[in-house]
């Protein structure tokens, strides 16, 4: 039985247009599992991204609760949340945004010593650590217009993580990327996931999906669909691939 | 139709720029106006009280006997003299009203009608017919009323020859000529049965002494409408030609009243107008870098419009126009509150000039100036639209323009203690070619203040007052009568009892003539203590030593020989050095009392001593007194005798004015700047803010920038007033006889202004970053 992470209960989000309401979530209920890697999927404007901003208090829910460690994240004020961003959640966009004038190193320490719970030179070993795994180390006083964009995508992954967040939240972490980066990026995400590193991802690329261990469907602002799968295997891709892409078909994708 | 829809987007886009300038331009051309207005109104009022008093282009004050019917004579016969006029006078060696004695002779004199009297609250002149003095009444000159200190219904003591006559101030009369209080000599009026009575026993004392001088007379020459002559140099040629200058009691040209009556007013004048064109200049930069941030902005837009055919002279024309309209609301907004301003302003200077002047603008120069003003503006716009020539349609569709960051040298680590401050000096270093701009409007802001604060501290400061030839003494005293060399150690010691004497001035004044030119002379008897900018102190009695604007005026330099003439004696002396003084606005000589002594002087009438202990000036001039009544008249003076209320309040003012527009010129220009850095760098405060950083945390940052800013900014503005402000002001004050003006910089003086400008920087950015909160992290999202 896994821990659930963090969940919503009745979640909805709709904005204001032409005098009226545009419904992007409705009313969705979701856990969220410790130690899983969930995508959600979902065609262009089912309000994926919305989802994952409204769970992760990067965006005020319209209506509902999201609950991390029995505390409402809709509810809380703008210090909370900037303290939640800084220890238990990370973030990875799909442009990167790396702080453009900052090197690469600096981008991930600024990260780990706005958390404060540890000393400055465990940040740097711990920064210095992250750059070695996700291979730029060789690069770190590049600033990021110096760089490619899978490089930058690994930074923005190493800022991530520094602060050992307990739920990181990645939105089309491969959609600004080649073939060749998206292929290192989901390793690493991968990776990290392997080692115990809870995820929601949102994309629509499907190389990306098969590296779910849960996969959420969503459909008009609804979970449509649910699919629990195993651990990704490199070995296993294709008999994954047939599975994730007869779900996909029955979710009329 | 479109460019008209265009601009008005453009403008409701940026409200933001727009109304900053208005507001910028709002400060300028009101200022400038007013100060314009100011000026004309009194140089007209001037003129026209000139006229009312069909004042002569010279007058010359002299002994009835020296006026003869050969010297009458000679004067109306003179090609360069179309008439003479000759009008009794009674001196007055010393006058007192309430606490305040003036040594400067006043000559009274049979009321004319054509000395108009103020109405009774001085907003006009009174009708016909005028006020009836009575016996014992007298019509004063503003300019005598602010000296003594007094009001209407005062009391004023006149002592002529060995008498002493009071009279009840009834009323003031616009007299152009001696009416500042600038000027020390001073014409009064009193009704004919008075002066009658004064003018016998005057003639009886005059008998008595040979030295006193009651009864004298003012002749008036005017000038021939074909002499072409200033009237400075008219004076020198009848002086030449006549010597009666040489003979007189004193002189004043018509073009020195002026130059004393508008000294005050322009020297405020002109810093204030130097400083709100140099504001202009922040104006220019605070465009420029609205103009450069905006089209990086729009890059996008403007390749977008030239992809729907607009060519670039027709987008170009959108952004001079919507600028050009903002300074143009500005600087018509500005003149109309000029118009209160002025009529506020109008009698500001009326105590020291004593001159009635309009209230009204001058509209026509204010709309030439602002015509100016839009002209270099356009220019400016001009060069600055050039890169939207540059926008590539293309490139600009295709993403715009993103910019790339550099490694700057001042690149700074990013500390973990300092997290808020090091980050806020790397965004300072990263963009730090936005900033410039903003550097070079701090340190033009804090050179000003420092300016003004330096003019400031000089008033506070004995030793800067000295060093620029100050005679700063906080005991003074004149001699009833010869006093030799033994007396004064005599005295000295006296004072020494009480406080060290730091400085002593033994010395005579009047006016003496150079190569036919007459000047104000200062012979003493310690010429050592003079001081001398160039050369040496004149310590033979062959030297003299002379200012700066009378060696450019007589275009003497040292080494070179003058001749001093003075009633029928006359000598040949060498030009020892330049010494500055502010005695007769610079208009002045020095020599030794052996130099002097061909001309009749054996002693010196004057003595003052710069205290150790300046409290205990009031001690030591009645201990003086009480010792040594017979022979002297100790006075103890506050601040060394050197402050006219006038002066401190007026450079308190154009403090105030300098320091408040200052602070509203920095508000202004953080708001816009702050507006457009916070659009341009709304996706890292995105990224920030997810990675966890408070908004609190993200306006520190914006504020610690740009109080950075301010800190750099303040050190140019400081290094360039350490540099410049002496020589702006020496230039500036010139006409007030400082050629050389000491600079002083205390802590303080330098703390206060860059504090104020720092803490304001900070404090408006602060402010100013407050839409940080409503920057969604969401913004982020890619869809």
């Amino acid at each position: 039985m896994k821990n659930v992470i963090l969940s919503a209960d009745g979640l909805c989000k709709s904005f204001a247009h032409n005098g009226g309401q545009v419904h992007i979530l409705s009313n969705i209920d979701l856990e969220l599992y410790e130690g899983d890697l969930t995508v959600i999927m979902g065609a262009s404007g089912s309000g994926k991204s919305t989802l994952l901003y409204a769970l992760s208090g990067m965006d005020r829910a319209t209506a509902g609760k999201v609950i991390y460690k029995d505390e409402d994240i809709v509810a809380m004020g703008e210090k909370k949340l900037a303290k939640l961003r800084r220890g238990d959640f990370g973030f990875i966009f799909q442009q990167m945004y790396l702080v453009s004038n900052l090197s690469l190193y600096e981008n991930i320490v600024v990260s780990g010593w706005l958390n404060k719970e540890r000393r400055t030179s465990q940040v740097k070993i711990h920064a210095n650590e992250l750059m070695e795994q996700m291979g730029i180390s060789h690069i770190r006083s590049h600033l990021p217009s110096q760089v490619s964009g899978g490089e930058q995508q690994r930074c923005a992954i190493a800022r991530a993580v520094i602060n050992s967040p307990k739920l990181l939240f990645a939105d089309e972490p491969t959609g600004a990327l080649n073939r060749k980066n998206t292929t290192e990026v989901l390793n690493l995400l991968t990776s990290l996931n392997q080692a115990g590193q809870s995820i929601l991802m949102v994309t629509h690329d499907l190389k990306a999906a098969l590296r779910a261990t849960r996969l959420l469907y969503l459909e008009d602002g609804k979970i449509v669909g649910n699919l629990v799968l195993s651990a990704y295997h490199p070995d296993k891709e294709r008999s994954r691939e047939e599975q994730v892409n007869a779900w996909l078909s029955s979710m009329k994708w | 139709m479109e460019i008209i829809t265009l601009i008005k987007a453009n403008i409701y886009r940026r409200k933001g720029s727009f109304t900053g300038i208005i507001l910028l331009m709002v400060i300028i051309s009101m200022s400038l106006t007013a100060i314009l207005s100011v000026l004309d109104n009194y140089r007209s009022g001037l003129d026209t009280a000139y006229r009312q008093i069909d004042s002569g282009n010279l007058y010359v004050f002299l002994k009835n006997e020296t006026v003869t019917e050969e010297v009458m004579d000679s004067l109306k016969t003179h090609p360069l003299i179309e008439r003479v006029s000759k009008t009794d006078a009674i001196r007055s060696a010393e006058i007192s009203a309430g606490g305040k004695t003036e040594q400067n002779p006043w000559f009274l004199l049979k009321y004319d009608k054509k000395y108009k009297v103020l109405n009774n609250t001085l907003s006009g002149y009174e009708k016909e017919p005028l006020s009836f003095l009575k016996s014992g009444e007298i019509y004063v000159t503003q300019g005598a009323m602010t000296r003594m200190e007094c009001r209407i219904g005062d009391s004023i003591t006149f002592t002529i020859s060995d008498r002493k006559y009071a009279f009840v101030v009834k009323g003031i009369v616009a007299e152009p000529m001696f009416g500042s209080s600038m000027i020390g000599w001073k014409q009064v009026f009193i009704n004919d049965e008075d002066f009658n009575r004064l003018s016998r026993d005057a003639a009886v004392a005059d008998k008595k002494t040979v030295e006193g001088i009651g009864r004298c007379c003012v002749v008036q020459l005017y000038k021939s409408a074909d002499c072409k002559l200033t009237d400075g140099k008219f004076k020198r040629r009848i002086n030449l030609d006549t010597g009666i200058v040489d003979h007189s009691l004193g002189t004043l040209t018509r073009d020195m009243s002026v130059h004393y009556t508008s000294l005050f007013l322009n020297t405020v004048l002109t810093i204030l107008m130097v400083f709100i064109l140099f504001l202009f200049l922040v104006v220019l930069i605070v465009m420029a870098h609205s103009i450069s941030t905006g089209i990086e902005m729009d890059y996008v837009n403007i390749g977008v419009l030239k992809s729907q055919g607009f060519t670039k002279n027709k987008v170009r024309a959108i952004w001079i126009f919507q600028y050009l309209l903002a300074q143009a609301i500005g600087a018509v907004a500005g003149i109309i509150l000029a118009i209160p301003l002025c009529r506020a302003l109008g009698n500001a200077f009326w105590p020291i000039t004593g001159i009635l002047a309009d209230k009204g603008i001058s509209v026509w120069k204010s709309f030439f100036l602002i015509f100016t003003i839009l002209v270099v503006s356009a220019i400016l716009i001009l060069l600055l639209t050039r890169k939207i020539g540059k926008v590539s349609p293309v490139r600009a569709i295709s993403g715009g323009r993103s910019e790339v960051y550099f490694d700057s040298r001042l690149k700074a680590p990013i500390l973990q203690q300092f997290l808020s401050v090091s980050l806020a000096f790397r965004q300072f270093t990263s963009y730090k070619r936005k900033y410039i701009g903003m550097t070079a409007i701090v340190s033009i802001l804090i050179f000003f203040m420092l300016t003004i604060t330096v003019l400031g501290n000089v008033l506070d400061s004995k030793k800067a007052l000295e060093s620029m030839g100050a005679l700063y003494a906080e005991c003074s005293m004149e001699f009833l009568g010869k006093v030799d060399d033994a007396k004064l150690v005599e005295i000295e010691k006296v004072v020494e009892k009480y406080s060290p004497i730091e400085k002593k001035y033994y010395w005579s004044s009047l006016y003496y003539s150079i190569n036919g030119e007459e000047y104000y002379c200062q012979v003493y008897q310690n010429p050592d203590v003079i001081c001398v900018t160039k050369g040496r102190a004149p310590l033979y009695g062959n030297e003299i030593v002379i200012t700066e604007l009378i060696a450019d005026e007589m275009g003497l330099e040292i080494g070179e020989k003058a001749v001093v003439t003075h009633g029928n004696s006359k000598k040949e002396f060498l030009v020892s050095g330049i010494f500055q003084s502010i005695n007769d606005t610079g208009m002045t000589f020095a020599m030794s009392l052996e130099g002097a002594k061909v001309f009749g002087m054996d002693s010196v009438w004057f003595a003052g001593y710069s205290l150790g202990s300046p409290d205990k000036n009031k001690l030591i001039a009645d201990k003086l007194n009480a010792a040594y009544g017979d022979i002297l008249r100790a006075t103890a003076n506050a601040d060394g005798g050197m402050l006219e209320d006038t002066y401190t309040i007026a450079i308190n003012g154009m403090k105030a004015v300098i320091y408040i527009f200052s602070v509203l010129f920095a508000l202004v220009v953080v708001m816009m700047v702050c507006t457009k850095t916070f659009i341009q760098e709304k996706r890292d405060i995105g990224i920030y803010k997810a990675l966890g950083f408070t908004a609190v945390n993200l306006r520190l940052q914006f504020a610690i920038r740009f109080f950075l800013v301010a800190l750099a900014g303040s050190l140019l503005g400081t290094v360039l007033s350490i540099l410049f402000s002496g020589r702006l002001l020496s230039s500036l004050l010139r006409s007030m006889g400082i050629t050389n003006f000491t600079v002083q910089f205390t802590a303080v003086s330098l703390v206060i202004p860059v504090a104020l400008i720092c803490v304001c920087f900070f404090l408006f950015a602060f402010f100013a970053s407050g839409k940080v909160k409503r920057v969604e992290v969401r913004e982020l999202v890619t869809e």
